[in-house]
């Protein structure tokens, strides 16, 4: 399968889409419910194939497209607040476009953790490009077995077995990797 | 870190059917394979323990909300600025564990920010790579290279590796990155000592570390490749402690990519040219060595010590500025001390240090950064440095060069005007030419190949430098691109076969004339465009024989020289330097027309310079430089005529440049100078007086008397054998024997005076025998030539010449086989050119068929 590029039209089309979804959904203010990847990609979807002039919008590739696009917006958020957290340590600000308040450490904890895990798929993509797949469709974009399953062309099956191993081999990558508390 | 799998195509097999078993089984599975294979073994067991561990972070739906926290409020157009990917992108971000805060600066291929380590705790300067795929593995062997020095005065590299970008950062897919020691609130070197104003000596023990450094480097195979004080740092409350940094990065910021060139600014490149050296000028890579490096340190020096470049390079442009840094000397810095920095004067010793490590030619040039900062340390302790012995050698050598120049470009204008006169025939040793005919001998074409193929690889280079004009002057303008045609043509001299230079040549004079349109006004550019068509028009003389249609494409380059010259000189026509440039242009441009039997236009234009430089004499009227001119010119303007009416035009001409070279002597001109302008200035009287018809016998004195100058001239290159070598000696013998000589035994032949024959005879075959005796092995085919001179003028061998004639053979066996087909084939030719002024030959012929014959 064909991992999503940067620069394809695609990409870019779905990357402002999820933000843009994202961010009313949480100006909205959600209520007291977590907003998850799953309904943010769904939502987009049905909006983008009901676009005449994305009549040839392939689910498969959408969905791999949304899972790409969705890591990056959030490695993006959390590596620049990340960075913003070490510029403080030093005592001073960046030049950054993020405002200045202040990090909850709860907030600094998932920023971390988020990073570690993409630091370490992009080590596990090197070795087990398929399967990697499977992560980000069911990770980033917060797909079923079934869903992925007919995303990626595998069998609900080889699925489970596939995110299984890479689930145990994040798992342990990451026990290294994470404070205590995290773990 | 725990590393990749031990073994990737089992590890997941293994860990499925591990997990399809129960968990006694399973232990058992496990311990199975640790029995085998333990490593594997060890890590199936380390993945079946996370499979029961769990994360919460895997298990659980991800939460968007904690992650998306800012972008609420975030509007539209960052979003959208962010992916248009400019290198502030970077800025807020992570790369690695390093947090970027800012831009500090960008080149043609990275960008270098400030950035924190949170453990160490450090600040460090973060180096991008932007174009990843051109020249990442490049940049990484250089973090390596770099990562193995280890100099306190070097900035240290914390590390390097390759970051998966987002979304936000500064590019598509992966960068390459380097950190590296961050200099604090930093001053440049320069700048450090003017504040702290430091005294000459003081500056010198800030800049002996650096040299140092590079020593450092040097030793472990790293070039800098882009000195300059911008790259030399004392952080603030440093002490004066310089650190180099940008180490061997120099090369990154070669442009490579369309997208590169948009990037980098003009003005960037400029920066970093005033301090390169006169070969990474040139544009080739494989000549710069550590001694690019000695040369960077040399320029550093001499600003830190003067406040001023070691050239004028005040508004120039850039082709102007390569053209200076790879053909002006330095200015001597004692001139330039204590004017913009209040610092001594360099004594002598000093100077000699400082002028040694700028010298154009690597060869010449200081051997390393040890040799120099031990010169500037025993200069310190009052100890002679070895600088100086070395520069005053050498300055002996440039002047013994600079004049051996002067006379074979006059010689070798009028060895030509002789030619078209066909009253001489003068046998062109053209190497070119002497290559053609040996490769048309098969049994040669092995031994000649190498050296064949080297010189086409040469070409091949220039070609392509040629061919890379186009994004250069996308990039960085005409004068850039004019530099890289310059270039070609200065050396398409390497060409081996007159196809291939007319090829180089055909596209330099395309490309120049794409330039000239876009010129504007710039006048410097318009100078260095001129400059180049002249060398064009050179380089076209020098290989093509008149009434050969290059001679056309001659005439043309220089037509546009003179142009481009009239235009410089109308800005600035009270500057006596660019006159006489436009008069040395024009007078070029009269005898390029000459060649190409455009006589009218010649004329019109040699009178034009003759104007020029009369009316400069009558200002300056003793200046040798102006005389000088005004001699090359009336030489000009005489053979102009002799192919149109009035001949008298000529002798008037070189009856005045008799005038003018006797200013000459008396102003001090030297010997060899002043004689070998008179032996060409008789030469050319002697001809108008035959070919006036009053007074042959006239003309066949002045051809004694030149022949005479000449003499002398060949006596001294015999006595300088031994340091300018035997090649000095045979240029000279040629034109003695050949030309002088050789007009003289027919002007007294024609007369029928067999008693001048024989005089002039005497003169000249001690002469031939001396030549024999040093092996100089074109002269012996003078010798060969001057008799068969005396052949076909039926003076026969009045004098013993037997015991030379022996000589002769013997040293004719002596020659190679190549070298004996070689001459031979142009005895040939010279034979039936002089059967075409209806010579009677046959005696000729047989003694030639002798000589072919010996040792065959």
């Amino acid at each position: 399968m064909n991992p999503a590029s940067p620069r394809d039209p695609l990409f870019e089309a779905v990357y402002d889409e999820l933000r843009a979804l994202a961010q009313s959904k949480l100006r909205a203010g959600l209520g007291g419910a977590s907003l998850e990847a799953t309904a943010v990609v769904h939502d987009v979807w049905l909006k983008l194939s009901e676009d005449p002039s994305k009549s040839e919008l392939d689910r498969s590739h959408y969905f791999a497209t949304a899972a790409q696009a969705m890591r990056w917006i959030l490695v993006d958020r959390a590596r620049r607040r990340r960075s913003r957290s070490i510029a403080s340590v030093f005592g001073e600000g960046t030049d950054g476009d993020l405002g200045q308040e202040a990090l909850d450490p709860a907030q600094a904890a998932a920023d971390a953790q988020l990073l570690a895990l993409d630091e370490a798929l992009v080590r596990f993509e090197a070795a087990y490009p398929r399967k990697a797949a499977v992560v980000s469709h069911r990770f980033f974009a917060g797909l079923s077995v079934e869903d992925t399953a007919r995303a990626t062309g595998l069998s609900p099956a080889t699925v489970k077995r596939e995110w299984s191993f890479a689930r145990a081999w994040l798992i342990r990558e990451l026990g290294d990797k994470l404070p205590q508390e995290l773990r | 870190m725990p590393s990749f799998p031990a073994s990737q195509d089992d590890l997941d097999v293994l860990f499925d059917e591990a997990l399809s078993l129960d968990e006694t089984a399973r232990a058992a599975y496990v311990e199975r394979i640790s029995a085998s294979r333990p490593a594997l073994g060890a890590e199936l067991r380390e993945l079946l323990d996370a499979h029961l561990r769990g994360l919460s972070l895997l298990d659980r739906p991800l939460d968007l909300e904690p992650l998306l926290e800012g972008i609420r409020d975030e509007s539209e157009s960052t979003a959208e600025a962010r992916r248009a990917r400019r290198p502030e992108d970077l800025v807020g971000s992570m790369c690695g564990d390093l947090a970027v805060v800012r831009l500090i600066g960008s080149g043609g291929m990275g960008h270098v920010y400030e950035a924190l380590q949170e453990r160490p705790r450090r600040r460090v300067a973060l180096k991008v790579l932007v174009d990843e795929s051109r020249a990442g593995e490049r940049f990484r062997i250089e973090a390596e290279a770099l990562a193995r020095l280890d100099h306190p005065n070097i900035a240290r590299v914390f590390g390097a590796g390759l970051q998966a970008a987002d979304a936000g950062a500064a590019g598509a897919g992966a960068y390459s990155w380097m950190a590296f020691e961050h200099i604090a609130e930093a001053q440049t070197i320069t700048e450090y000592a003017s504040q702290q104003r430091l005294g000459l000596e003081d500056r010198l023990r800030l800049f002996v570390p650096v040299a140092r450094a590079i020593q450092h480097a040097h030793q472990k195979g790293v070039l800098h490749r882009d000195l300059k004080p911008a790259n030399l740092l004392v952080a603030a409350g440093g002490e004066g402690h310089v650190k180099v940094i940008d180490f061997g990065l120099a090369r990154l910021s070669e442009p490579l990519t369309e997208e590169d060139k948009t990037r980098t600014r003009h003005g960037e490149l400029l920066g970093t040219l005033r301090y390169m050296s006169p070969e990474q000028c040139a544009g080739d890579p494989a000549r710069v060595d550590v001694r690019s490096d000695v040369y960077g340190l040399g320029v550093v020096l001499y600003e830190l010590l003067t406040g001023e470049l070691p050239y004028d390079l005040e508004g120039s442009s850039l082709l102007h500025i390569l053209e200076t840094i790879r053909n002006t000397p330095a200015r001597d810095p004692r001139a330039l001390a204590g004017s913009a920095e209040p610092v001594e004067v360099p004594d002598e010793d000093l100077t000699a240090v400082i002028l040694a490590a700028l010298e154009k030619d690597p060869d010449e040039r200081t051997r390393s950064a040890e040799a120099l900062a031990d010169d500037l340390e025993r200069w310190l302790r009052r100890e002679p440095v070895h600088a100086r012995r070395a520069s005053a050698f050498h300055r002996v050598r440039l002047l013994a060069r600079r004049r051996r120049g002067l006379f074979v470009s006059i010689a070798m204008g009028a060895a030509a005007a002789v030619v078209a006169v066909g009253i001489i025939t003068v046998l062109f040793f053209d190497n070119r030419a002497k290559v053609k005919r040996i490769e048309a001998q098969e049994d040669l074409a092995a031994r000649r190949a190498a050296e064949i193929g080297e010189a086409r690889e040469q070409l091949s280079g220039l070609q392509m430098r040629l061919d890379s004009y186009d994004w250069l002057y996308d990039r960085y303008g005409f004068e850039a691109a004019g530099g890289v045609v310059d270039e070609a043509v200065s050396g398409a001299g390497a060409a081996t076969t007159l196809e291939e230079k007319r090829a180089v040549i055909e596209l330099a004079v395309e490309k120049l004339r794409s330039l000239t349109p876009i010129l504007g006004s710039d006048l410097a550019g318009a100078e260095s465009l001129a400059n180049a068509f002249m060398r064009v028009g050179h380089s076209i003389a020098s290989s093509w024989g008149s009434r050969a249609p290059e001679s056309q494409t001659a005439l043309e380059a220089y037509r546009e020289a003179a142009r481009l010259a009239r235009q410089v000189h109308a800005a600035n026509s009270d500057d006596d330097s660019t006159r006489r440039w436009l008069a040395r242009i024009l007078t070029d441009q009269a005898e390029a027309s000459r060649k190409a039997r455009e006589f009218s236009e010649g004329r019109a234009t040699i009178d034009e310079a003759i104007a020029l430089v009369r009316h400069d004499l009558d200002e300056h009227p003793k200046s040798a430089d102006v005389i000088e001119l005004l001699i090359a010119a009336l030489n000009v303007r005489g053979d102009l005529h002799i192919d149109h009416e009035p001949y008298r035009q000529g002798l008037v001409d070189s009856q005045e440049s008799l005038q003018l070279i006797d200013e000459l002597a008396k102003l001090g001109a030297p010997e060899a100078v002043v004689l070998d302008l008179r032996s060409w200035a008789e030469l050319r009287i002697g001809h108008w007086l035959k070919r006036e018809g009053p007074d042959p016998r006239g003309g066949a004195e002045h051809h004694r008397r030149s022949r005479q100058s000449r003499e002398r001239l060949l006596d001294a290159a015999l006595a300088r054998e031994s340091t300018d070598g035997v090649k000095a000696v045979e240029n000279e013998a040629s034109l003695t024997l050949h030309v002088f000589g050789g007009n003289e035994l027919t002007a007294f032949a024609r007369l029928g005076d067999q008693e001048e024959v024989n005089r002039t005879l005497a003169s000249l075959v001690p002469r031939c025998e001396r030549l024999l005796r040093t092996g100089a092995a074109t002269a012996v085919l003078d010798i060969v030539t001057v008799l068969l001179r005396m052949n076909a003028d039926r003076a026969k061998d009045p004098l013993a010449f037997g015991a030379s004639e022996e000589a002769l053979r013997e040293q004719w066996k002596r020659l190679g086989q190549d070298r004996r087909a070689a001459y031979a084939s142009s005895a040939r030719e010279w034979v039936s050119s002089l059967e075409g002024f209806g010579q009677d030959m046959a005696s000729t012929r047989r003694f030639l068929t002798s000589v072919e014959s010996v040792g065959e």
